[in-house]
C-alpha cells in the first residue's frame, strides 16, 4: 500500500488515526506496531514473519550488547557481528541471491539457480535502519530498548517503513517513550503530509508519464531536444516521487508525535556534486558516513586511504539502490566524480561564475540519470548518444507537443525545486500566509485525490480490445 | 485560541476530508458496469485464505476500491478539468481539439505489427486468387488535422499509408486521404467517421470497384446525444453529445441481417441501441463475430468484407449496391474467410479497417 493510494487515504489511514487516539498512551506504540504489521502484511502477508523475525533478533542481540558492552567488549563485539551478519545477511539474500546467480550463470558457474522471490518492501530500509542499532549501542551513541513492542514499532513503524527516510534508532528513542502528540505537531504534520503528496501524484507522477512517453518514441519521431526533456523529467520525477514520499513520511510522523530528520534539502539548487549529495536522500548518506566511511578510516588515514573509502562507499551506494550493473555503475561515477572534485575541481569551480557551477552540476545529475534510468546499459548509452545528437533531428513537431503541452507542468516543477516558495512564506512572514493554508490543503487533497482516481480510469474501448 | 484558529481548521478540513469520503464509500451504492469505460467493474475480491495469501489480494482490494470510489466519474471529470485548465492540450491522450472535438493521439505503434498485418492480408490475396479492395480509414487525428489544438503531434499517417500502398501493390488500394480531409467528416466525440465520412467512402468504391455512379441518400438524425469513445477517453463529460443519423437511400430497400447465432433483424438499424451508451451499434447491431446483409436492391451482386467497426455505418450505402454482404470481424470469427470465398466465387473481397485498428489488430494471421 502506497501513501498516494486511495486505499491509504481512505480507509486505511483514517482507522488508524481513530484507533491511535482512541487508545490510552500507553499502548500507543503497541497500535503502531500492529498497524504497521498489518500495513506491511497487505502487499505480502507471508513477509510478516520476515519482519518479526527481523524485530526478534535485533532485539535479542541488541540486549546482549547493551549487557556486554562495559564488561566484555570482546563478546559484545561478537554479538555486534553476529547481527550485523543477519542483516546482511536477510538483505543479500532476498535483494542479491538472483543477481549474483544470473551472474555466475552469465560466466559458466551454474551452481546456484535464481530463487524469484519477490523483493520484501522496503528491505533496503529497514534493514540499515535495525543496523544502526546495534552499532549505535556497541558505540555507546545510544541505550537498550527494553520494551520489545516498543523497539518493534520503531523497526515497523509505517511511516518510514518502506521508503524512507532511513531513521537511526538513536534519533527516536526518547520519542519512543515520551513523545507529546499536540496540535501545533499535528497541523504541522498535515501541511507536510499534504505537500509530498502534491509532489508525488500531481508533479512526479505527471512527469513521469511524459518520460515515459518519450522513452517509448520511435527512432523516426526522436530528437536531441526531446531527448533532454524526457531526461529532464525523469529528473524532476525521481526527485518528487522520492522526497514527496519523504515528505508524506515526516508528515505522518508528526501525525503520531515523531520528528524524523530531513532526508532532502532543495538537492538541484547545488553548485557541485559534492554539495548535491549533502542535499540528496540525507539519510542515506549519514548512514554510509556514519557506518561506512568513518569506521573504514575515513580521511584519517591519509589520501589514498581516503581516496579508496570513497570509492568503497560509492560502490555500496550504487549497489544498494538495485541488484543490476547499471546501479553500480551509477555509484562508481558518482564515486569517480566527488574524487575529482576533491582533488581539483571544486577549487576550479570556486573561481568560475555561480551559473556554471548549476549547469555543470544539473548536466552531471542528468547524466548519471539516464544511467539510473535504463537497467539496460546498452539502452542508456543509446540515450547518451541521444543527448549529444545521434537523433532524427534537433527538435521536430513532437519536440513542440511535449513543450507545449506541458509547459505549465515542466515550470512549476522548476520552481519546487528551489526554496522559492519557503521564502515567500517567511518573507510574508507565517501569520499572513496562514490564513490561507486551509483553503491550500482543501485545494490540494481534491486535486489529488481526482488524479489519483483517474490514474485507475481505463475505458475499455470497442476498437481496443 | 483565537491565534490557532486557521490550524485548528487546517486539520478539521483534512479530517473531515478523509473520514467523510470513507464513509462515502461504506455507503455508497455499488454499481457493476461502467459505462464511461465500456467495462465490468472489479468485484470484491474472495475473503478465503488462498486468496488473502496468494500473493495479489491487494491489488484486487485496490482495484475493487478505486472502481466503485465515491463519485468516481465527478473525480475522473475534474482531473481532465485541471490538466485542460493549466494548458495542456490533452488528456488520457485525447486532443482538446477545436469546436470542442476529440480527438485520439497517434503517438507510438507497433511496426512490426504493421507490417505483417499488411503483408497477411497480401499473402491471402494471393493465396486465393482475388484481388483484395483494401479501404484503410485515416484517423481523426489525421483527416481532422485543422481542429488539432496548436503544438499537437502524431505520427505522420501519410507515411504508413504510402506503406500500405506499396505493400499489396496487385491489389486495389482505394486511397481516401484526399477525400477525407476535414473535420466535419468525423464525430466529434467519437474516433470513427460519421455519416458524411462514411459517404465520401462509399463515392471512392462506387469509382474504382462499381464503376456505377454513386446514389443519393438522405440523412436524417435520430439522436442528438451521442457521446462517444472520445467523450469517455478524455474524462471531458461536460461535452455535449452529437446527433447520429440514419442513412436513407432515394431509392427505398429493403435489409434484413442475420448474425453467426442464426438471430435475424429486418433493418440494417437497432432502434434500442440509442437507448444505451454505445449509440454507435445502433448501425448493423454493432460488432458480431459475422453479419450476412440481405437487401432487395436487385443488383445481384455480393461482397465479403473483412472488416473493423468502421466499416458499420458504410452499410447502410453498400447495402443500396450488393443484394448480399457477409461481414466478418477477425477477433471474433472461428470460420475461414477463404470457405467463404470459394462459396461464392464471383464475390468483391474488402479489407475495410481504420489505420489505427490497423497497426494494433492481432487477429489479421486468422484471414486463412
Amino acid at each position: 500500500m502506497v501513501f498516494s493510494s486511495l486505499t491509504f487515504l481512505f480507509a486505511y489511514l483514517p482507522a488508524v488515526l481513530l484507533v491511535y487516539y482512541a487508545v490510552p498512551r500507553r499502548f500507543r506504540n503497541l497500535v503502531l506496531l500492529l498497524v504497521s504489521l498489518f500495513f506491511y502484511g497487505w502487499g505480502e502477508p507471508v513477509y510478516v514473519l520476515l519482519m518479526i523475525a527481523s524485530i526478534t533478533f535485533n532485539y535479542f542481540f541488541g540486549r546482549e550488547i547493551g549487557k556486554y558492552r562495559d564488561s566484555d567488549r570482546e563478546k559484545a563485539r561478537k554479538y555486534l557481528i553476529a547481527c550485523i551478519a543477519l542483516n546482511l545477511l536477510l538483505l543479500g539474500f532476498f535483494k542479491y541471491w538472483d543477481f549474483l546467480a544470473g551472474n555466475l550463470n552469465a560466466l559458466g558457474l551454474k551452481f546456484l539457480k535464481p530463487l524469484h522471490l519477490g523483493l520484501p518492501i522496503g528491505i533496503s530500509f529497514y534493514t540499515f535502519q535495525t543496523m544502526s542499532y546495534p552499532i549505535d549501542l556497541y558505540r555507546h551513541d545510544t541505550d537498550p530498548q527494553k520494551s520489545y513492542i516498543s523497539f518493534g514499532s520503531y523497526v515497523t513503524m509505517f511511516p518510514q517503513l518502506i521508503a524512507g527516510p532511513i531513521v537511526r534508532y538513536r534519533d527516536i528513542a526518547k520519542m519512543l517513550e515520551e513523545r507529546k502528540e499536540n496540535i501545533d505537531q499535528f497541523y504541522a504534520g498535515v501541511l507536510r503530509f499534504t505537500a509530498g503528496l502534491a509532489k508525488k501524484v500531481l508533479l512526479a507522477n505527471s512527469a513521469g508519464q511524459i518520460w515515459e512517453s518519450i522513452n517509448a518514441l520511435p527512432a523516426s519521431e526522436t530528437s536531441v531536444l526531446t531527448a533532454w526533456i524526457g531526461i529532464l523529467c525523469f529528473t524532476f520525477q525521481i526527485y518528487f516521487d522520492f522526497s514527496g514520499y519523504s515528505d508524506m513520511a515526516i508528515g505522518l510522523g508528526r501525525m503520531f508525535g515523531f520528528e524524523f530528520l530531513e532526508n532532502f534539502n532543495y538537492p538541484y539548487i547545488s553548485a557541485s556534486i559534492t554539495e548535491f549529495w549533502r542535499r540528496w536522500h540525507m539519510s542515506l548518506s549519514f548512514w554510509f558516513r556514519d557506518y561506512v566511511y568513518i569506521p573504514l578510516g575515513g580521511n584519517r588515514k591519509g589520501l589514498p586511504r581516503q581516496m579508496l573509502n570513497i570509492m568503497i562507499v560509492w560502490l555500496l551506494t550504487g549497489f544498494w539502490h538495485g541488484a543490476s550493473w547499471n546501479f553500480v555503475l551509477w555509484g562508481v561515477f558518482y564515486g569517480i566524480v566527488l574524487l575529482i572534485e576533491k582533488l581539483f575541481l571544486l577549487d576550479v569551480l570556486k573561481k568560475v561564475p555561480k551559473w556554471i557551477r548549476h549547469v555543470y552540476t544539473m548536466f552531471v545529475v542528468m547524466l548519471a540519470w539516464v544511467v539510473f534510468a535504463h537497467t539496460d546499459l546498452s539502452v542508456a548509452l543509446h540515450y547518451v548518444t541521444m543527448l549529444f545528437g545521434n537523433a532524427s533531428a534537433f527538435a521536430n513537431s513532437a519536440t513542440l507537443f511535449y513543450l507545449r503541452n506541458n509547459i505549465v507542468l515542466l515550470i512549476v516543477c522548476a520552481i519546487a525545486c528551489t526554496p522559492v516558495v519557503k521564502k515567500a512564506d517567511s518573507l510574508f512572514s507565517r501569520e499572513k500566509l496562514r490564513p490561507f493554508y486551509p483553503a491550500l490543503i482543501l485545494i490540494g487533497l481534491l486535486v489529488c485525490t481526482a488524479f489519483i482516481v483517474d490514474a485507475s480510469y481505463n475505458p475499455f474501448l470497442y476498437f481496443r480490445f | 485560541m483565537k491565534k490557532r484558529l486557521p490550524e485548528l481548521i487546517t486539520i478539521g478540513i483534512f479530517l473531515v476530508f478523509l473520514f467523510a469520503f470513507t464513509a462515502g464509500n461504506i455507503f455508497a451504492e455499488k454499481k457493476d458496469f461502467s459505462e464511461n469505460e465500456n467495462r465490468s467493474l472489479a468485484p470484491f475480491p474472495s475473503l478465503s485464505a488462498a486468496n488473502i495469501f496468494g500473493g495479489d489480494f491487494d491489488t484486487q482490494f485496490e482495484s475493487w476500491f478505486s472502481d466503485h470510489f465515491v463519485g468516481r466519474d465527478g473525480w475522473i471529470e475534474a482531473k481532465a478539468l485541471t490538466r485542460k485548465t493549466l494548458g495542456a492540450i490533452e488528456n488520457n491522450n485525447v486532443y482538446f481539439a477545436k469546436g470542442s472535438r476529440l480527438i485520439q493521439q497517434f503517438a507510438s505503434y507497433d511496426p512490426d505489427r504493421f507490417q505483417n498485418n499488411i503483408e497477411y492480408i497480401e499473402e491471402f490475396c494471393t493465396d486465393t486468387g482475388r484481388t483484395g479492395n483494401i479501404l484503410i480509414i485515416p484517423d481523426a487525428c489525421f483527416g481532422a488535422e485543422k481542429a488539432l489544438p496548436f503544438g499537437a503531434w502524431n505520427i505522420d499517417e501519410n507515411i504508413l499509408l504510402d506503406v500500405v500502398a506499396d505493400t499489396v501493390q496487385g491489389q486495389n488500394v482505394i486511397d481516401l486521404r484526399e477525400m477525407l480531409n476535414d473535420p466535419h467528416y468525423y464525430f466529434r466525440t467519437d474516433h470513427h467517421w460519421n455519416a458524411s465520412g462514411a459517404y465520401q467512402g462509399y463515392k471512392a468504391i462506387c469509382a474504382q470497384v462499381l464503376a456505377t455512379e454513386p446514389k443519393r441518400f438522405m440523412m436524417t438524425p435520430v439522436t442528438a446525444e451521442f457521446r462517444g469513445t472520445m467523450f469517455s477517453r478524455s474524462g471531458a463529460f461536460w461535452s455535449r453529445g452529437e446527433a447520429l443519423e440514419r442513412i436513407d437511400c432515394e431509392q427505398p430497400f429493403n435489409a434484413a441481417l442475420v448474425f453467426e447465432d442464426g438471430s435475424v433483424m429486418y433493418s440494417l438499424y437497432n432502434e434500442e441501441r440509442l437507448k444505451t451508451k454505445d449509440k454507435y451499434t445502433y448501425y448493423i447491431d454493432g460488432n458480431h463475430a459475422f453479419t450476412e446483409i440481405h437487401t432487395d436492391c436487385g443488383t445481384g451482386r455480393s461482397a465479403v468484407i473483412v472488416k473493423d467497426s468502421y466499416s458499420h455505418i458504410l452499410m447502410p450505402y453498400l447495402a443500396a449496391e450488393y443484394s448480399t454482404i457477409r461481414l466478418v470481424d477477425l477477433r471474433y470469427y472461428q470460420g475461414a474467410v477463404s470457405s467463404l470465398l470459394e462459396e461464392d466465387p464471383q464475390a468483391d473481397l474488402y479489407f475495410i479497417y481504420s489505420l489505427n485498428t490497423l497497426v494494433t489488430d492481432s487477429s489479421l494471421g486468422m484471414l486463412w
